[in-house]
């Protein structure tokens, strides 16, 4: 079947993926802003958080009836067709990373009243790598880029790396200073979210790679390219 | 008779197909001559000066015209755009313009730099570019609207919806106003603090005048107390009285600054002997690390209250048996200065913040302490007004660096 050639057809996938790409950077000031109020210990910012994740929802359910309206109505095939069944897809991993940020903002309501603990800096340098990633995919997706969304598929092995690097360090300060366990818990807490949203930045990838290659690359291990 | 008939058809037959192709060549040719003569303006003027034909010369006359046309019509759009370039580029307000398909069609130099992009951005889809939800709703909004928004770039800005273009087109205006948002939060805090600060004094003056008046005059035990009191609120009040005043003189440029050599290790050594009596009541040391002949362009007297400004509040907020270092060293045409200390330190979102007029990174604390909550501003405003820099970092492994940044005296001749 020739390509389509309906205009109304092609300003649809257009809000679609400019919905998916709004919908990709409320997430991302989501954790921007999660992490300020654990940093900042920001009791009304992660307060604000929380209640902004009503919005990521509220996405979720939009942009779903948009793709299914297009599916029912349009019955596409071929790339607009795989680029509609991501949608629906990167819009679940959208709102657990909205679900996520908000679980970060909890857990920095709970730490706001303590005192700092000395390793606090080290998660903000986690959520850093975790939005570079995020951002590195919404931009595959955008540019349809495979090879960059392969580059994020590999990027999260360092993530897991950082996380695991930090909650050790985690439970050595607890082993040290038992009165730390009331930071000490959140804080680990916090690790697992970003670590977790690392994932579902990962799915995302390999959503682009689908798109892009019509090619299911999920649950093999990573393979770095041969040079 | 017939076969005369049929001769004649088919002369007039043949006579016509001769014709024909006669006349397809001469269109031919006629063609192949526009195409050449609308390609090469040379071989239009020869047609047009030296054709014996007049068809020809009558052709080219007419395409001579138009290619007159179409030349200026381009010129005058390509100077159209140039304009709208130039005009746009010169405006600090970030300008975009979007086509129907919300692909961008215009970003000016500011919206380049409120982006955080150098490409020129020409043609790519704006709302997949720059991913911000609010956006996405004003540029789908069929009202001219405005919104504030936080560009990824880490810009607040106001987003205008100026107008509709070319059917669905939009232009946005974009303003930054970030530096304008944190005035207003620095103005807002400085109304909260002063209030705050001139009523705690003038409550314990009047709660002890009132109390001395009800009698309390008489009592040889509570008298002395409460006059103390009295007394000491109202010199802390007369110092953030003098401070004020200072910080406007400064803000209106009547501080007059006289700008000469000036040995920093003088100036330290004279700062030293009016926080002395603060380092020995908390047995903090203070170690001078400067050599004689770093000398700085600077007011002598503003320096020494920068100094004692910035040694006093090491001194006071370093913890008991505690140290402060202050060292000076070239940086390039440049000396900088340091105030160490080993005390608990500023956190972070604090630091940037510590200049502003009564800041105070820890109330309880700084009050307790005896500041005016002036001091780093006066600093900050006598440093740059001498042509400094002056900052604040966190000191390893625990404490704070206050640091300033001034001119190297060419001449190196001691101001004492």
């Amino acid at each position: 079947m020739a390509s389509h050639t309906s205009k109304d057809f092609e300003t649809e996938l257009r809000t679609l993926r400019e919905r998916l790409c709004a919908m990709g950077g409320r997430a991302e000031q989501q954790i921007e802003l999660a992490m300020k109020s654990l940093v900042d210990s920001d009791a009304e910012l992660a307060r604000q958080v929380i209640e902004n994740d009503k919005a990521v929802d509220r996405d979720e359910n939009e942009i779903d009836e948009l793709a299914l309206q297009i599916l029912a109505t349009r019955q596409p095939v071929a790339s607009d067709l795989r680029f509609i069944a991501m949608s629906l897809k990167l819009v679940t991993d959208l709102e657990r990373i909205g679900d996520l940020a908000s679980g970060i903002a909890k857990r920095a309501l709970e730490l706001a009243p303590l005192p700092h603990l000395t390793t606090r800096s080290s998660p903000a340098f986690l959520a850093t790598l975790v939005l570079k990633n995020l951002r590195a995919a919404m931009d595959a997706f955008v540019a349809k880029d495979a090879d960059s969304a392969n580059a994020v598929i590999a990027a999260d092995i360092e993530i897991d790396r950082v996380n695991a690097t930090l909650f050790a360090e985690l439970l050595g300060q607890l082993m040290s200073d038992a009165a730390a366990v009331q930071q000490v818990l959140p804080m680990t807490s916090v690790c697992r979210y970003l670590e977790r949203i690392g994932d579902h930045v990962k799915n995302l990838a390999e959503g682009v790679v689908y798109m892009v290659h019509a090619q299911d690359i999920r649950h093999r291990p990573y393979v770095a390219p041969a040079n | 008779m017939i076969e005369t008939t049929v001769a004649l058809l088919s002369l007039a037959l043949a006579v016509t197909v001769v014709m024909l192709v006669l006349a397809r060549r001469r269109l031919h040719a006629l063609a192949e001559l526009t195409r050449d003569i609308v390609r090469d303006p040379q071989r239009r003027i020869r047609l047009l000066e030296e054709s014996p034909d007049s068809g020809e010369r009558e052709l080219a006359r007419w395409i001579d015209a138009l290619a007159e046309q179409v030349q200026a019509a381009t010129v005058a759009h390509a100077r159209e755009r140039a304009l709208l370039a130039a005009v746009a580029d010169g405006l600090t307000q970030g300008v975009i313009a979007v086509d129907g398909a919300h692909r961008i069609e215009l970003l000016n130099d500011a919206a380049r730099t409120m982006l955080g992009v150098t490409s020129p951005l020409v043609g790519e889809p704006l709302l997949e570019f720059v991913r911000v939800p609010e956006l996405r709703e004003l540029v789908e909004s069929s009202v001219a609207s405005t919104a504030e928004i936080l560009l990824p770039s880490g810009v607040r800005a106001l987003v205008r919806v100026a107008r509709k273009w070319g059917g669905e087109g939009r232009v946005l205006l974009v303003e930054d106003v970030t530096a304008m948002r944190r005035l207003e939060t620095v103005r807002r805090d400085f109304v909260a603090n002063v209030s705050h600060e001139l009523r705690t004094p003038v409550a314990v003056i009047r709660a002890n005048a009132e109390t001395l008046i009800a009698g309390a005059q008489n009592d040889p035990k509570m008298a002395p107390k409460l006059i103390d009191g009295l007394h000491r609120n109202a010199e802390r009040l007369a110092r953030i009285l003098a401070d004020l005043l200072d910080l406007s003189r400064l803000d209106a440029g009547q501080y007059r600054l006289e700008l000469s050599p000036v040995a920093v290790k003088l100036v330290t050594e004279q700062s030293l002997t009016a926080v002395e009596p603060q380092a020995a009541k908390r047995n903090v040391r203070v170690h001078v690390a400067i050599a004689d002949a770093v000398t700085v362009r600077a007011d002598a007297k503003a320096l020494d209250q920068i100094l004692v400004n910035l040694i006093d509040n090491a001194v006071k907020y370093t913890k008991v048996d505690g140290n402060v270092w202050v060292e000076a060293r070239a940086d390039g045409e440049n000396i900088r200065v340091e105030v160490r200390d080993d005390g608990p330190g500023i956190a972070a979102k604090h630091r940037e913040r510590v200049f502003e007029r009564f800041y105070r990174a820890d109330p309880s604390r700084s009050r307790e302490a005896g500041g005016t909550g002036l001091g780093l501003s006066i600093v900050k405003h006598l440093v740059e007004s001498m042509g400094g820099e002056v900052g604040v970092e966190a000191n390893a492994p625990q404490g704070s660096i206050f640091w300033l940044r001034l001119a190297r005296a060419s001449a190196v001749t001691a101001a004492a």
